[in-house]
Parts: C-alpha cells; sequence; structure tokens
C-alpha cells in the first residue's frame, strides 16, 4: 500500500489549499524548528485517528477535545460570517491489487460575527476504487470503513510503523522487558503454540488422572493407597505453589537484573558524577575553611596595627629625641649628686677626724667654756691663751656639735621629682623602640600569608571551576543530574542486592521442587507397589504418549520463540549495522537477552558478548529504531516490507548528523515506502545534496516546508500559511 | 607630684568637624566591648574599634610628619582620659612623643611649684592635639583626594603611614 498523496486545506498551519504527492523509497519533508513538520505528521494522524499532538499536554487528543484549533487561524480570520472548513486526505494505493482508497476527515465551524460555533465530531469519509481507473465510491458501511483503516494501518502494528522522534524511547522501552514479547506475540502466530500447550499440558493431565485412578482401582490395599493418595495430592498442591513462588522470584529477578543492566550503562557516568560531587564538596570546605582563614587574618590584620604595635611604624625616632632630653636630664641630676656627695664626703672626713680626738661633750660644754674663759686646760693643767693653738683646740670642742649638728645635703634641692615618670618613659619607649625594627618584617609577613591564603583560594577556585565543568560536561554528556546520578550509584546497589537475593531464591525453591519431585516419584512408586494384576498396556502407552506430547508442545513453542527472537536479533543487527555504518565510534551488537521469566531485552554487547558500556545516546536510539524496524521487516520474508509506509516525525534528530544518511540508506532499503519529517537536511546542504544523490538511497519526493511568518514573530497567526515547495 | 599620673588624667580634644571621620572608621558604639565582633566591625570597613585609637593614630602620624595644627574651632569634643587608654604601652608611648617635641625642659619643670607643672600639662595637651589635629587633617585631605583610597584596601592605614 503506497500513500500517493495527502491534500490538506485549511489545516492548522497549512492555510488554504495544499498537497503533496508521494512515490516508492524515502519521501523526505525539510523544515526547520516550527516550520510545521509536526502539523503536517498531524494530517496524516488525524485522518487515521481523529487525533492531533497537543504538545502542550504531550499526548494525542481527539478533534472534540482540539475543535476549532485544528482550523487555520488565517482561514478563521478571513471568514468573518460563514462556514470554515479544515480537511485533510490521503490517497493510498495498494498497487499490487490496482485498488485505490481515498481517506478524508473534515471539521468545520460556523463563524458570527468573528465567533466560532463549534462542533464536536469530524467527519470522516472514505472513497474506494477497486481499481485506479474507475470512478471512486463511498464506502458508507461503518465496518467496512473500520476493516479499510484497519488494513491500511493494523492497530498492533501502527507504533511501530507511525511515530514521532520522542516516542521512540516508549515504544522499545528498555524499562518493560515485556516490550519484545508483546512486540513477538502481535507479529507472531506464537500465540498457537501457546494454546496448543495449553491443550497438551491438560491431555497429558487427564491421561495421567486415568492411569492414576486404574493404579488406584487395581490395588490391593486400597487404605493404603487412599493415604498414598492424599499424600500425592499434598505433594501436588505444595509443588503448584512451589512454581508459583518460582515464577514470581524469577520475575522478580529478571525485574532486578533488568533493572541493574539498564544502570550498568549509566553507571560510569553516575559514578564518575557522585565522586566529582565529592570532591566538590571537599573543594567547597577547604574554601569555606581558607576564607575563614582569611577573613580571620584580614580582619587581625587591623588588630595588629595595635597588638603588634604596627602604628609606631617609623616613630623611632621620638624615642632619639626623648632620649637626648631624658639623657641630659639624667647628666644633669647625675653631676649633682656627685657634687652633693663631694661636700659630704668633705664633710665626713672633718667629722671623722673630731672623732678621733674625743667623744663629742666630753668634757661637757660648760667645762670647756670655762677653759676657755680661764684660758687654761683643765685636762692637762696647762696655759691656753686665747687665740692660741691651744685655746682654739679647746674652741673645736664647743663648734664640733654645731658642724655635726649641719643638715647634710642628702637630696636634690628641687620642688618636684618627676625621675621615675621619665625614666619609666624612657624604658616603655625603648622596649617599644626594639619591636618597631621589626614591625617592616611582621608586616611583610602578614601579607605574604594573606597572599598565600589568597592564592590557596585561587587554587581551590580554579579546581571547583575545573570540578564544575567536568561535572556540567558528564551532565550534559550522560543526560544525568547530579541527583539523577546519587539515585543511579544508590539504586544500583540496591538492584545488585535485589539479584543476590533472588538468584539465592530461585536457587532455594529449585531445589524444593526437586526434593517434592522425588517424594512425589516415591509415592507414585508405592502406589505402583500395590497394584495386583496388570495395568492395561494401551493405558500406559496413551499416558506416555500424551506426557511426550506435553513435552514436545513445550519445546516446540519455546523454539519457535527462540527462532523469532533469532531472527528477529538477526534483523535488527542488520539494520544497526546499516545505519551505523556512517560512524566510526563502537557500535557493538545487539543482542536479545534471556531473562530468567523468558522475556528478552534488547542490549548492546561488544565482541565478546559482554554488555558495551557507555554506549553514547544515538547508538541506544539506533538500537530501539533498529528493534522497531526489525520487528516489522522480520515478519517478511526478504526482511523488506512493503505493505506498509513507514511515516516518522524527525527521528533524526535524536542522533546525530552522522548517523542521518545510514538511518536513511536503512529505511530506503527496508521499507518499500517511507515519508520522513527532518530538520537535519534544512541547513545542512550537503546533507541535503547526499540525500538525494546518494545511490544507494532510493529517494522518492524531497519537499521544503516555509512558513509565512518565522515562529519568533508569531505574536498572531492570522496570517500564517505554509508554502510546499517540491526539490525534485 | 606624680607628672606621668597628672598627663593621663587629662583628656585630649579634638575639632568636632572630624567626627564624620572618626565615625566613618571607627566602631563608636558597641566596640570591643559591645555587640560589634571583631570580624563585622572589618567588614564595615571600621578600621578602629575605639575613637582613642584613631586619635593615637592621628597623634603618631602628625608626629611622625612633624605636621601639627592648632584647633581654630570653637566646637571640641572631649572624649575619654589618656588612663583610660589601650595598648597603655602605646599611650605611654604617644605621651614620650609630645615629651620630646615639648619645649619642657625636664630640669626646669622639677623646679617648678605644682600650679607651674599644671600649666605645662596644660600646654601638652594642647601640644598633644595640635599634632592629632595634624594627622586628621591629612587623613581627611586623603580621603578628599581619592576616597577610594580607603576602599577595597585592607592596608589602607598602614599604606598611609608609609606615605607620610
Amino acid at each position: 500500500m503506497i500513500i500517493e498523496k495527502i491534500d490538506i486545506e485549511n489545516f492548522m498551519c497549512y492555510a488554504g489549499q495544499n498537497s503533496m504527492e508521494f512515490t516508492e523509497g524515502i519521501n523526505v519533508i525539510i523544515g526547520d524548528n516550527g516550520y510545521g513538520k509536526s502539523k503536517l505528521y498531524d494530517a496524516f494522524y488525524w485522518v487515521m485517528y481523529d487525533q492531533v499532538f497537543v504538545p502542550e499536554k504531550k499526548e494525542f487528543q481527539n478533534t472534540k477535545s482540539v475543535k476549532s484549533k485544528i482550523i487555520s487561524d488565517k482561514a478563521k480570520a478571513e471568514i468573518k460570517d460563514g462556514r470554515v472548513t479544515a480537511s485533510v486526505s490521503i490517497t493510498f494505493h495498494n498497487i499490487e491489487k490496482d485498488n485505490v482508497f481515498i481517506l478524508e476527515r473534515k471539521y468545520s465551524v460556523t463563524l458570527r460575527d468573528g465567533l466560532a460555533i463549534e462542533s464536536n465530531d469530524s467527519e470522516f469519509t472514505v472513497m474506494k476504487k477497486d481499481l485506479s481507473y474507475l470512478n471512486a465510491k463511498m464506502v458508507n458501511d461503518e465496518e467496512e470503513k473500520r476493516r479499510i483503516v484497519h488494513s491500511i494501518l493494523p492497530p498492533q502494528i501502527k507504533d511501530y510503523l507511525w511515530f514521532q522522534g520522542e516516542q521512540v524511547e516508549s515504544i522499545i522501552d528498555f524499562n518493560k522487558q515485556d516490550t519484545l514479547t508483546k512486540a513477538i506475540n502481535v507479529l507472531s502466530s506464537i500465540k498457537r503454540y501457546d494454546e496448543l500447550k495449553e491443550i497438551a499440558s491438560s491431555a497429558a493431565k487427564s491421561g495421567n488422572s486415568e492411569y492414576d485412578r486404574e493404579v488406584k482401582r487395581l490395588s490391593k490395599d486400597l487404605d493404603k493407597s487412599e493415604e498414598l493418595e492424599k499424600q500425592k495430592k499434598q505433594v501436588e498442591g505444595k509443588i503448584e505453589d512451589i512454581i508459583i513462588d518460582e515464577k514470581e522470584a524469577k520475575e522478580n529477578l529478571s525485574r532486578a537484573e533488568e533493572k541493574a543492566e539498564n544502570l550498568l550503562s549509566k553507571l560510569s557516568d553516575a559514578t564518575k558524577i557522585t565522586e566529582f560531587k565529592q570532591r566538590k564538596k571537599s573543594v567547597l570546605e577547604q574554601i569555606k575553611t581558607l576564607n575563614e582563614t582569611l577573613n580571620e587574618e584580614q580582619t587581625s590584620f587591623h588588630r595588629k596595627m595595635f597588638r603588634n604595635k604596627w602604628v609606631l611604624k617609623g616613630t623611632g625616632f621620638l624615642h632619639e629625641e626623648f632620649s637626648t632630653k631624658f639623657s641630659t636630664y639624667e647628666s644633669f641630676k647625675l653631676k649633682k649628686a656627685a657634687d652633693l656627695k663631694a661636700k659630704n664626703d668633705i664633710e665626713s672626713e672633718i667629722q671623722k677626724k673630731l672623732q678621733t680626738r674625743l667623744p663629742i661633750d666630753v668634757p661637757e660644754p660648760i667645762y670647756v667654756q670655762k677653759m676657755l674663759e680661764e684660758e687654761k686646760c683643765l685636762v692637762c693643767d696647762r696655759e691656753a691663751k686665747k687665740d692660741s693653738d691651744a685655746w682654739n683646740k679647746i674652741k673645736e670642742l664647743i663648734d664640733r656639735p654645731k658642724i655635726s649638728s649641719n643638715p647634710k645635703t642628702t637630696e636634690l634641692s628641687t620642688l618636684q621629682n618627676f625621675s621615675d615618670d621619665f625614666k619609666r618613659l624612657y624604658q616603655n619607649g625603648l622596649s617599644l623602640t626594639h619591636r618597631i625594627s621589626d614591625i617592616d618584617q611582621d608586616i611583610t609577613e602578614t601579607l605574604k600569608k594573606i597572599n598565600d591564603i589568597n592564592g590557596k583560594i585561587r587554587l581551590a577556585n580554579n579546581e571547583m571551576k575545573k570540578v564544575d565543568e567536568d561535572i556540567q560536561k558528564l551532565v550534559s554528556d550522560s543526560s544525568q543530574t547530579l541527583e539523577d546520578a546519587e539515585s543511579i550509584v544508590a539504586e544500583f546497589s540496591i538492584q545488585n542486592k535485589y539479584v543476590k537475593d533472588f538468584t539465592e531464591k530461585v536457587n532455594k525453591i529449585t531445589q524444593q521442587i526437586e526434593h517434592s519431585k522425588k517424594t512425589l516419584n516415591s509415592i507414585n512408586d508405592q502406589l505402583k507397589d500395590l497394584v495386583t494384576g496388570e495395568i492395561p498396556k494401551w493405558l500406559i502407552e496413551k499416558k506416555q504418549v500424551l506426557n511426550d506430547f506435553e513435552e514436545i508442545a513445550v519445546s516446540t513453542r519455546d523454539r519457535v520463540f527462540s527462532n523469532l527472537i533469532a531472527q528477529l536479533e538477526k534483523e535488527a543487527n542488520n539494520h544497526y549495522t546499516a545505519m551505523t555504518s556512517g560512524n566510526k565510534s563502537t557500535r557493538g551488537q545487539i543482542k536479545l537477552r534471556k531473562l530468567p521469566n523468558g522475556n528478552f531485552m534488547p542490549e548492546i554487547t561488544d565482541s565478546t558478548g559482554n554488555p558495551l558500556l557507555g554506549s553514547n545516546t544515538s547508538n541506544l536510539i539506533l538500537v530501539k529504531l533498529a528493534a522497531i524496524m526489525a520487528i516489522i521487516s522480520a515478519k517478511s520474508n526478504d526482511g523488506i516490507v512493503s505493505f506498509y509506509s513507514l511515516i516518522t516525525d524527525a527521528p533524526t534528530s535524536v542522533f546525530g548528523e552522522d548517523y542521518t544518511i545510514g538511518f536513511c540508506k536503512t529505511v530506503s532499503k527496508v521499507y518499500r515506502q517511507s515519508i520522513i519529517m527532518s530538520k537535519e537536511f534544512y541547513k545542512n546542504h550537503a546533507l541535503r545534496t547526499e540525500l538525494m544523490t546518494n545511490s544507494e538511497i532510493k529517494i522518492g519526493k524531497v519537499y521544503l516546508i516555509t512558513p509565512s511568518i518565522p515562529e519568533t514573530e508569531r505574536a498572531d497567526r492570522k496570517n500564517l500559511s505554509t508554502s510546499i515547495e517540491l526539490l525534485n | 607630684m606624680e607628672l606621668l599620673k597628672k598627663i593621663k588624667d587629662r583628656a585630649p580634644e579634638y575639632d568636632s568637624s572630624y567626627e564624620e571621620l572618626i565615625t566613618k572608621f571607627t566602631v563608636v558604639q558597641g566596640g570591643r566591648a559591645g555587640t560589634a565582633s571583631e570580624g563585622t566591625s572589618w567588614e564595615q570597613g571600621k578600621y578602629f574599634t575605639t575613637k582613642y585609637e584613631i586619635y593615637m593614630y592621628a597623634t603618631l602620624l602628625g608626629l611622625r610628619c612633624n605636621y601639627r595644627l592648632p584647633i581654630k574651632a570653637i566646637n571640641k569634643s572631649k572624649f575619654i582620659e589618656l588612663k583610660f587608654w589601650q595598648p597603655a604601652d602605646l599611650a605611654e608611648y604617644v605621651i614620650m612623643g609630645i615629651l620630646a617635641k615639648s619645649e619642657i625642659d625636664f630640669n626646669e619643670i622639677e623646679k617648678k611649684d605644682d600650679k607651674e607643672v599644671e600649666k605645662d600639662i596644660l600646654n601638652l595637651k594642647k601640644l598633644m592635639e595640635e599634632y592629632a589635629n595634624g594627622g586628621f587633617d591629612k587623613l581627611r585631605a586623603k580621603l578628599e583626594s581619592s576616597p577610594s583610597f580607603f576602599e577595597n584596601n585592607d592596608n589602607c592605614f598602614i599604606d598611609f603611614l608609609d606615605e607620610n
């Protein structure tokens, strides 16, 4: 089925009448962001499903929710009163049968004085031409219309054929382990094998019951048989319960393995981010401490002006000047003290001399006076004429006490004595002067210390900047936020623990099952031993055959499923290799890994079969695209999807330009027809030229769409229309 | 009579017009004994924690460049007596400096009676005020000519000593 044409009238940004024709091969609609690519995708989707994508809500909504927004604003603005209609019609051509289907959807509103009277529903018509050259007939039967829509795009494969770039993630969701199983169920006949398996199981069960009844009937000890039967039922019940437990444990194990596996690819980056975050924390601490030290130093720097006497810087001369004054003062005082001492010394000398003759008042002064008057020494009875030497000596005895009673000059004769104060100031100054000489060095050392701290802060800040850049780079490369990274690391460790725990549980359950089966066998043997006579041969054979049948049904189903998986894996790898051939980075191989619960998960492995870690986002998206393509292409014998057209909006925007051409080549090979909306070829003309000239690409029609008003200047869309230019 | 004690009993004065300048750089209220911590006062650009600190700084600055300026203003502000200045050794160094610069003859002063000594002490106080006034004048001139000098420069007051 080929889409030959789409006619769009007044649908969203496609004001007026617009038409695009398509051929086999890859048809590309080129337009920059906001140019109308997604609205074209909406046009296709709306015809088929009566829904358009609402970007604000990130979901598809029905016409009755969106209503007149479907209609071009320009068209509405041009008609004040009257009816305005949006319509899209798609022409499908089944080339093999040469029949044509024209599906058309219309939605109208009535405008009265610029106000819209909206209806809820759109109108859907299907026209059919049994042969392309015949006239089209309208299909009126609703059931027939539904059947035609389903044949053009079967619901179960719709998601794999018509999708938007951003939906790729959810179509093949690595977080949902049954994604592939569901796809296989939809696309293959595996369900029939499942049914067969069920029939075989119940047949085997009934055969076994019949055999057991016969064994019981032939028992020589009915009571014992009854007892054994009872035990058997109990053990069987137990095994059933354990199997349920096993299934659950395996489910849990698969889930944990899968979660751990999913995290594994992100773990390396997450660990690095976490480490960087830790580093950042420690650098931050360091900066904090350094800043505190710096603050302390800067604060104490000013305090040092007084504490370390820096304020005295260069004032040493004051002490020198004071010293000079003090020295003069001291010298004067010393001289005065020396003079005094000399005087006192002389007086002492005299005293000393007198002291050697007689003690004072010996003889007593009255006798001495008498001696002077009589001019005679009464001691020795000799004459002592007045003014003679002898008379004078006697007189000295009278004068001596007078001399000795003269006050000694022991103190300086001033009114004040500030000597202690001056000395104190001198000594205080002296001790400070010693420090003045060290001030410059002290300041230099303090400044050096501050400089050192500043240097360390600069280094720490640089490191901080680097760590931040590293984090930023990792965050943007890995699309993980810091919080994501932390939770990934924590989650990985949790899931790994679960894997360990559930593996142990599964092993334990397996042992329990084996043990119970042994018990069951022993009970069966005991029952058999009680049989008297012979069990009919046909019954034995019947039981055997039915059990074999069950075994074959189970193994066949598993083999078919495995083959499907192998085929899917092969197809996916073909597509993946083709799409990634333009890029030189390690791409690995797609491996569909079997989980303990029987589901399969796609993963990228290296040449040794080990998971390839650190695959880039482009590769992961391409794996998903490859899986999507494989799901469809594996169904056909030659790997070519010839009946259905691929319509996809911006699938290439999620991976690099390196892969764009590879993707187009693969798509043009896998799908007989595809319609791709892409912005990659808008600015990159070299890429556009390659698209249109590469011999490996089977190119269909290439269109360039351009809006009449750029998105940034679109305050109102009353003049918005979209021009469509065919480039080939 | 104890000369130093008598000197220290005096409270020097300054030209009231410098109040703003003093307040700009000094934690006037809630000083070290008050609510402002060293860290916060420094951050606010208060390099001195008491008025006598900036006064000592100004006096030493005046002495250093031998620049004294009589206070002409009628409005003078008095503050705390010298005996309360801290560190005491610095305060005594300032007194020593003033004594060195004064015309007082140490021997002669001892011959004077108490009344005459008091007169000398008053002159000493005046001399200190003149040197401090000189220092404040230098600071004012610098603040007027390059206000940014005292902003974003942790070493400004040390650097300013070197400049003079």
